[in-house]
């Protein structure tokens, strides 16, 4: 597989939403159907740090988050208020990243790493868009998501399950692999998916 | 609650069956509570199945009448009509197998998961595997085919045989490794949290 220039490997978490409602073999199908390869995969419990340090979590990113919850309310401070219990960008934004870290850790997570032809491209298509509503239909997140950030607000939980994280670039796949499996973390893409134009 | 091993072989990995094979257990209720993509070593491949004369007299006398249903002198084809050797050599086919290439090993648990398993995965001779069981919708290797190339039935896919075997065979596939403890939701309407409501 070394020679071919678009050959990649991307990092995906079936987060405890998606373990929790049995969807594991129904995600794998779906990569697996457009000859992705597993080189590997294990299931794990996050830790703390695994979880926190997912995100960036610094100060600027936290206003950030706050920020873009504001828009989502359309600046409606009021509802904002009654919402969240605060205006506060950087309240906000770390009461997120607290519900991020505790949604990670709810129960066992499924992770892997996938190869092949634009991996990271191809599997960002079929995940989808994070909200179920504007998810393209035929995308993971369309077929089997139904929460949304409002939905999420208004049960308590701040942050909406998503079934899914994945790698934005290759270059992220990198340090997500090495963060999430450490010295566990085996490649073993050495083998031929019968499926690949070029195998038999 | 009750454990059993389920190993993806490599033919499944190969193919791109995992999904559809993990599907299976999990639209039944079956929870998967320890689950890792590994390339088996030859150590592991010896040790998943058993050494006694026992088992080889056992395994080398099917292979062995096998060959004589074909009309197949098994000196011929393996240099020997023993049981013992025949079943010795059939250790060695499967090892090769299940060392070929990386398998996935999940341990499912639930009610009965042993037996439950073992009906989904249905015979192990595709041809007389059950139309809706994985190697009835999955397999079409032969017995013939495969003594012929000295090797075992490709058949996709191994689960513990009785709940002792289970166990060893868990123990050997995960070792210390943690096997987890979670809510599957759908676990929630068939009683093994407790009857309805509660």
């Amino acid at each position: 597989m070394k020679n071919y220039p678009n050959i990649e490997k991307t990092f995906l978490m079936i987060k405890p939403d998606g373990v929790k409602r049995g969807l594991v073999g129904d995600i794998f199908f779906r990569l697996e159907r457009v000859g992705l390869k597993l080189v590997s995969a294990r299931m794990i419990m996050a830790t703390e740090t695994q979880a926190r340090k997912n995100y960036p979590g610094t100060k600027d990113w936290l206003v950030k988050m706050g920020e873009k919850t504001i828009n989502n309310y359309n600046s409606d401070l009021k509802a904002v208020k009654e919402d969240l219990g605060t205006t506060d960008t950087l309240e906000i934004g770390t009461n997120i990243y607290e519900a991020l870290v505790k949604y990670l850790m709810e129960g066992p997570v499924i992770i892997s790493v996938w190869e092949g032809n634009h991996a990271v491209k191809v599997v960002e298509r079929i995940v989808g868009k994070t909200d179920p509503t504007v998810a393209d239909i035929g995308t993971i997140r369309s077929d089997y998501g139904f929460d949304t950030p409002q939905f999420a607000v208004k049960s308590g939980r701040i942050v909406f399950r998503t079934l899914i994280h994945r790698s934005d670039s290759s270059e992220e796949a990198k340090r997500e692999i090495e963060h999430w499996f450490g010295k566990n973390y085996k490649y073993l893409g050495d083998y031929i998916r019968t499926d690949y134009t070029d195998s038999l | 609650m009750e454990k059993t091993l389920v190993i993806i072989k490599h033919d499944a990995v190969s193919r791109g069956l995992m999904g559809t094979i993990i599907s299976r257990f999990e639209r039944v209720g079956l929870k998967m509570v320890a689950f890792e993509f590994i390339q088996s070593t030859q150590d592991m491949g010896h040790g998943h199945y058993p050494t006694t004369d026992e088992w080889f007299q056992k395994v080398g006398e099917r292979t062995l009448n096998d060959y004589l249903a074909k009309g197949i002198d098994p000196k011929d084809e393996l240099g020997t009509d023993s049981p013992l050797e025949i079943g010795k050599l059939v250790k060695q086919w499967n090892v090769e197998y299940l060392t070929h290439g990386p398998v996935l090993a999940i341990v499912f648990e639930g009610p009965d998961a042993v037996t439950l398993v073992r009906k989904l995965v249905g015979n192990t001779i595709p041809s007389k595997a059950d139309p809706g069981t994985i190697r009835g919708d999955f397999g079409m290797d032969s017995i013939e085919m495969a003594n012929k190339q000295k090797r075992p039935l490709y058949n996709l896919i191994h689960a513990s045989g009785e709940i002792s075997e289970a166990e060893a065979e868990i123990s050997l596939w995960f070792g210390n490794q943690e096997v987890f403890d979670y809510k599957l939701h759908s676990n929630s309407m068939t009683g093994v949290y407790g009857k309805l409501g509660s």
